[in-house]
Parts: structure tokens; sequence; C-alpha cells
């Protein structure tokens, strides 16, 4: 730029324009060339992204695959930026990441699960509204589970690429044995219950359990709490503007509690993990129904393939309290791509990003991964399975709302998965569990008042003190011998 | 004094690494934690200085109570640890049938690591697991439980499971240990017509009693610091609150929770209780001697 306004502010002679130039002003022009040269040559220059994620551990087949065709893809679009993925275990995914953000080293984009996942390390990652563009954030959804305050409006964080939640798949064969008509879901509580009781009778379970981790109890309140709780009162149970006491809440936990109580789950569910162990027993054909996802794994894709499509069916909560809001779905906790706070690479981290979330690679996520895009552009029409496309149907008509859990606190949410375990084995009643979880949430909102620093030195010296006098008295307490022989003086 | 001021300095040089070492990563870490225990820390931001707050949640907060309570739970059964590992040690010295292969076999457990141990007690143990069918099998079907999964039965279970995976490390020790006892000692004791447990408690335990007290505290200070691994992939903590542990609890807060300043608070509390049970049990020991 300044190049061109020197030459065009004088006549296009050369040698003209070179003994107008000042000493200063060549000397300007030749490092502001050199700099621009310098920065082409470095922008050609190989750059690595490094890329973490739990999908890349087994790239044949499954999101694994698609993720390393997207890097192939990637690195053939961007000669000069070379994609290094690395597999982490997904068990201790953030306890790695988080020693990461301590030393701020490791990835320059990361893979988190959307919700509490990316808002709770969002310290470490880059807020992204100014590296996007507009019509890029339109073409996707999810950005409520990615963006501050769990709003599509607030700063984001994350790109949502995926859209996951929880649906119940019921195992048509086992039902039809059982008896039950299943031209239509089991919908209704009371025809749930019957179901299970039906099965019961076979021999088999009602209902795949994992409870191990506490983590399915979320699942099943996330997937039932729509019918008796809107979506502010949600917020109000998160923040403790409601109490968790509320007959609402405990209408819910009342029905976790009967499907223990009634004996509707398979033996020894409090020490089956819910991954991959309770899928497993739904797939052995030995419950007829599973609180499963709808995208990457234990989903309509996964049981299709065990029972055929037409011997599975898909249906949204068993409805206790019917309501204009039942057949909602809860969605969140897919996963979400993010560019971290030390990245020197930010540009480039984010177009790889996009490059994920583009249309087209959502296109063969639907199609050859069978998972649900947070791209928008791809056209359902694309799922041949009929569950997935009852899905489809529910995510186009807007019949989903945000994971209830997946807003809580940390602790809270251990809490309550903790309560809910007591509840299933019978140490504890709805009441007590509730109440339990509403302490954990006032004490995650109560303010802390810092102690004095004075108060904390007069402490820490008074203790320094009292170990003085203690092991002064322990020596005098020894016999002269032992701390003879102890120091070899004897 | 030459001689004597060259040897302290050699001594020093040699003490040097291993002080080194110890510093870095004992004493920093120590008085790292202590002070971030005073801050309200995420681990990744800036800390903020909040006193002594965090030990003021400590006091009311049930969880470390429940968790504390196990831990003492299980110190209480270290006796049991000991005993089992000093009589199969006792057994493997005394030259019983088979005692070459039992030296090895007991020792086996310990060579393995304490995810590998708990994976397999997991597999076991579940509801239509192997134990569960033996004890049909021989008509103790009454008896089958969800041993894990089971609020009742799962600490007695991890204690199980531990003391399964650390008794061949007694074992060995207490061998060392019986090793170094003259042969004349035991020797005597049978001519005078010392058997069963009469030998153990009147010859075998006394001859043994620095062996006992350093074995003891190892497993004091083990059980409060280094039974994270089997809860994590035993039980989480679960059923509920029935497994959790003060270490593990140290660990949901600080990597779950990113409470650091929290975890910091607990992990400083849990020093200074095992110091101090550390203090007492070594001058019991000590007045004993006296």
């Amino acid at each position: 730029m300044y190049v061109t306004y020197t030459v065009r502010s004088h006549p296009p002679d050369t040698e003209c324009v070179m003994t107008q130039l000042t000493s200063h002003r060549f000397a300007s022009t030749v490092v502001t060339i050199a700099f621009a040269i310098a920065a082409t040559l470095a922008a050609q220059e190989p750059v690595t992204l490094t890329v973490w994620d739990w999908h890349a551990a087994d790239t044949t087949k499954g999101p694994g695959l698609w993720l390393k065709n997207i890097d192939r893809a990637f690195e053939e679009a961007h000669p000069n930026i070379k994609i290094k993925h690395v597999a982490q275990s997904h068990n201790e995914y953030y306890q790695i990441f988080k020693a990461a953000a301590a030393s701020r080293s490791g990835p320059d984009v990361v893979m988190l699960h959307q919700g509490t996942r990316v808002l709770g390390n969002k310290h470490s990652l880059l807020p992204l509204s100014d590296l996007m563009p507009a019509e890029f954030k339109a073409s996707l959804v999810g950005w409520d589970l990615t963006s501050e305050g769990f709003d599509a409006n607030g700063t984001p964080y994350a790109v949502p690429i995926a859209v996951q939640g929880n649906v119940w798949y019921y195992n048509k064969t086992l039902l039809e044995e059982a008896g039950i008509d299943v031209s239509e879901p089991p919908q209704s509580w009371g025809e749930f219950l019957a179901a299970c009781e039906a099965v019961k009778k076979l021999g088999k379970a009602g209902v795949a359990v994992g409870e191990k981790e506490g983590g399915w109890a979320t699942w099943y309140i996330n997937s039932s709490c729509f019918q008796v709780l809107s979506d502010a009162e949600m917020n109000q149970l998160v923040s403790g503007e409601m109490a968790w006491t509320d007959p609402k809440v405990a209408a819910v936990f009342e029905r976790l509690s009967e499907l223990a109580t009634k004996g509707h789950f398979q033996e020894g569910f409090m020490s089956t993990a819910l991954w991959p162990e309770a899928r497993y027993v739904f797939l052995r054909g030995e419950a007829a129904f599973f609180l499963g996802l709808i995208s990457d794994v234990a989903h309509w894709k996964d049981f299709a393939a065990q029972f055929g499509a037409e011997n599975v069916g898909v249906m949204t909560a068993p409805v206790f309290q019917p309501g204009p809001d039942a057949d909602r779905i809860p969605v969140g906790g897919a996963f979400a791509y993010a560019v971290t706070t030390w990245t020197r690479l930010p540009k480039e981290a984010f177009d790889y990003i996009a490059f994920v979330a583009s249309a087209e690679n959502a296109k063969a996520f639907l199609t050859d991964v069978g998972s649900f895009p947070a791209n928008q552009q791809v056209d359902r029409a694309l799922f041949t399975d009929p569950n997935a496309r009852q899905i489809a149907d529910w995510i186009g008509a807007g019949r989903t709302g945000t994971q209830f859990t997946g807003k809580l606190p940390e602790t809270v949410n251990d809490t309550v998965m903790r309560e809910c375990q007591r509840l299933l084995g019978g140490q504890t009643d709805v009441a007590g569990a509730l109440a339990a979880i509403q302490q954990a949430v006032v004490v995650e909102n109560e303010i802390i008042e810092p102690t004095p620093p004075g108060m904390v030195i007069a402490v820490g010296v008074g203790a320094l003190l009292v170990i003085a006098i203690a092991v002064l008295a322990m020596k005098r307490l020894t016999p002269t011998g032992e701390r003879a022989n102890r120091t070899g003086e004897g | 004094m030459v001689v004597g001021r060259s040897a302290a300095r050699a001594g020093y040089l040699f003490v040097a690494p291993a002080l080194l070492l110890v510093i870095t990563f004992r004493a920093v870490p120590a008085i790292s934690a202590l002070l971030h225990s005073l801050t309200r820390w995420n681990g990744v931001t800036p800390p903020t200085y909040v006193g002594f707050a965090n030990f003021a949640r400590l006091l009311g907060d049930g969880e470390f109570w429940t968790a504390l309570s196990h831990n003492l739970a299980i110190v209480c059964t270290i006796p049991l640890w000991i005993l089992v590992s000093l009589v199969l040690a006792l057994l493997i010295h005394q030259e019983t049938p088979g005692w070459r292969f039992f030296r090895a076999a007991y020792f086996l457990p310990s060579v393995l690591s304490p995810v590998v141990i708990g994976l397999l007690f997991s597999a076991l143990l579940r509801q239509n697991g192997p134990v569960n069918s033996v004890l049909s099998a021989i008509g103790l079907g009454g008896l089958a439980t969800d041993w894990l999964g089971n609020a009742n039965t799962a600490l007695p279970t991890l204690i199980v499971i531990i003391l399964w995976g650390i008794f061949g490390h007694g074992v060995i020790v207490f061998l060392a240990g019986l090793a170094a006892v003259p042969k004349e000692t035991f020797e005597a004791a049978r001519l005078d017509g010392a058997t069963g447990w009469r030998f153990l408690w009147h010859i075998v335990i006394p001859s043994l009693r620095h062996v006992i007290e350093f074995w003891g505290v190892n497993l004091v200070v083990w059980s409060f610091t280094s039974l994270f691994a089997f809860v994590y992939v035993t039980t989480n903590g679960g059923p509920g609150y029935s497994t959790m542990l003060v270490s593990y609890q140290v660990y949901l807060q600080a990597f779950e929770a990113n409470r650091m300043g929290y975890a910091c608070a607990i992990g400083t509390a849990l020093f200074m209780m095992v110091f101090g049970v550390i203090l007492i049990q070594v001058r019991l020991m000590a007045g004993k001697e006296d």
C-alpha cells in the first residue's frame, strides 16, 4: 500500500520518484517490502495445526474415518497446512485438556462436548465472534449450547458440529413376543409400565440401564422433564431461584423410582456401565426399551444393524403428564470444535473448524456416519432409515429442548447422579434425594466471604508455634538412649 | 577436622540429588497446595484470595466427612491386612509344601496395576459374573448380589479387592524380616512347645516388631493417599457415596468440578490428618519399646 501511494503521488518517472524520496521514506519502503516478502514466504511455509479429539482413535469407521477424510481434503485445499490429529482418551479427556490449558500448550483446535464442557472451559477458548461470518453462524444450530449464558446470541466459544440427544428405542420383536401391540409406541406411562410388566414375565427386563456412573438417571431426567418443567423453570432450578423440592421435580423423580421399585431394570443395573454395557443388554435382546442417542453410537443405525430397522421403534419419553411439551426431545452433549487461546494460528484453526462444519462434510456426516449434523443446509431427506427420519422430523419441527442437566454446574450434576443412584438403590427416598440436590445448589451459589489476611497470618504463625512446641515436647519425651541410637552417637 | 569437613561435603553432595527431587516434587507442590487452599482457583486463570473460606466449607461438607469415615473404616482393617500377610509369610518361611509356588503366586497381584485388578474384579463380581455363578452352583445362591453395585456390600468388597492387590507386598516384606531373625529363636520356641497362635503372638510378632511398624505406617499412608485407582475403576465412589474416599473427592473437585482451590484445601487437611495419625502411631510403637 505504501509503495503504491508513493508512486501515485509523483509522476510515473522512477528516477524522479527516487530522488524525491527522503532517505527515511526510502528506508521505510525497503523495510515494508521486506516485511511483505517475509510475510508472503511465512504464509507459504508449512504450518501444523494440532487437533485434539476422542474420535480419532479409530479411523477405520464412524466419526474417526469421517474426520480422517476431512483432514485429507483440508490439507489438499490448504497445501501449507498440515493437520496433526491427536486422539485422547474419552474418559480422561477433560483432565488432559486441563493440564494442557494450565501449561498453555497442546492443541490449536480442541473437540469438546456442547454445554457445560464448553462454557466451563471458556477461559481456555478463543471467543469466536470476530472470526465468524454471520452467514456461517446462521447455517448451524446448537449455538445456545456453545455460547455465553446458554444463549445463542451470547459470545460463542465453540462451533457445534453435531446434534446429539436422547430418544427411547424399543425392540418390537420382544414386545410382540410379550403380547404388546407395537403398531403404535407404548407412549403413555400406563402403556409403558404394562409393556415392561409383560416383558418381565418373559424373564427379560423392561429397560436396559447402566447406572454405574449415575449418568443414565440424568438422561432419564432430561428426557422426561419437559412434561412438567418449562425452559424458564429449568433455568431457575439451575440458578437456585426455584427449589428442587418442588412437586414438579418430584414427579419426575417419583417415576424414576417407580421403575426401579417395580423391578423393570435388568439385574445388576447399578454396577452396569452405561457405556457400552447397557447398550449391549439391549442389543442382546435382553430388554425391551433403551434410552439411547440420536447420533454417533447407541443409536438407530446401531440397532437397525442388529435387529433390522423394521424391528426397532423410536419414541419420546413415556408420558405421565400430558401437555404441549411432553414430546420434546433433549439435545446437547454433541461435539463441537473450539480454538484454544494459546494457538499461534487462530485463523487457520477457525478455517479448519469451518471446513469440518461445512455443508459438504455435514452431508457425509449424515450419510456415512449416520449422525445428525449441526449444519442445517443438509437435506435430511437423505435419511432412509424410518427411525432416523422420525427423529429428523422431530428436530425439523423444533420439538427439541436443551438438555437440562447439561446446564448444571459439575458439582450439582454430580450430586444429582449420586442421589439418583441412592434413590434407585433404595438408600434414600425422593424427598431425601431432592433435599440433598437443593443443598448442593445452595452451596454452589453461595457467596464466599474472604477471611481477612491478618487473621490468616495470625493463625499461620500460631500453627507454626504449636508445631514447634509439639516437636520440642516429643524430643523431650524421647528417651536419651533412643535419640543417641538414632543419631549414631551411642 | 579437615577429613571431617571433606566427608561432610561429600555427604551433602551425595544427598543433594535426592534432596533436590524431594524439594521439587514434594515440598514445592505441598507448599503450593497450602497456598492455593486459601484461594478460589480453577487451575487455569489466576487464583482469587478467599482465606479460610475453603476450610470453613470443608467443615460443613457432608461428602468430605462421609469419605473420611470410609478412609477410617479402611484403616481399621489394616491389622487384618498385616495378619494375612504375616501368616502367609510365616507358612512360606517354614517351607510348607508348595512354598516356592506360593511365594511367586502371592507376589503376582503386587505386580499388577490397580486398574487391571479393578477391571478383573469388576468382571468377576458382577451380578451374572463368575463369583455369583459359583455361589449359585454350590447352593449359596441366596448370597449372590451385585457386589459393587449394592451400597451395603460395595465398601467391604472394595476393601477385599484392595487387600488382594496389596497382601503380596506384605508377604515379601515379612519374608525379608523373617530371614533376619536367627533360626535358633524359632527352634528354641518350638522346643519349648510354642505352636500355633502362641508361636505367632509371643515369638513371631515381637521378633518382627520393627518390620510390622514399618509396614503398618506404610499401609496407613497408602490407605489415605493411594487408593484412587481402585475406586476410579471399580465404583467411581458409588453407588451414591458408599465408596467415596477423600483422595477420590480431591480428584472430583479438582478435575471434574474445576475447584482446584477447594481440592487443595481437602488435600491440605488430608496431609495434616495423615501426618497426625503417623506421629501418634510412631509414638505408640516407640512407647511400647520403651
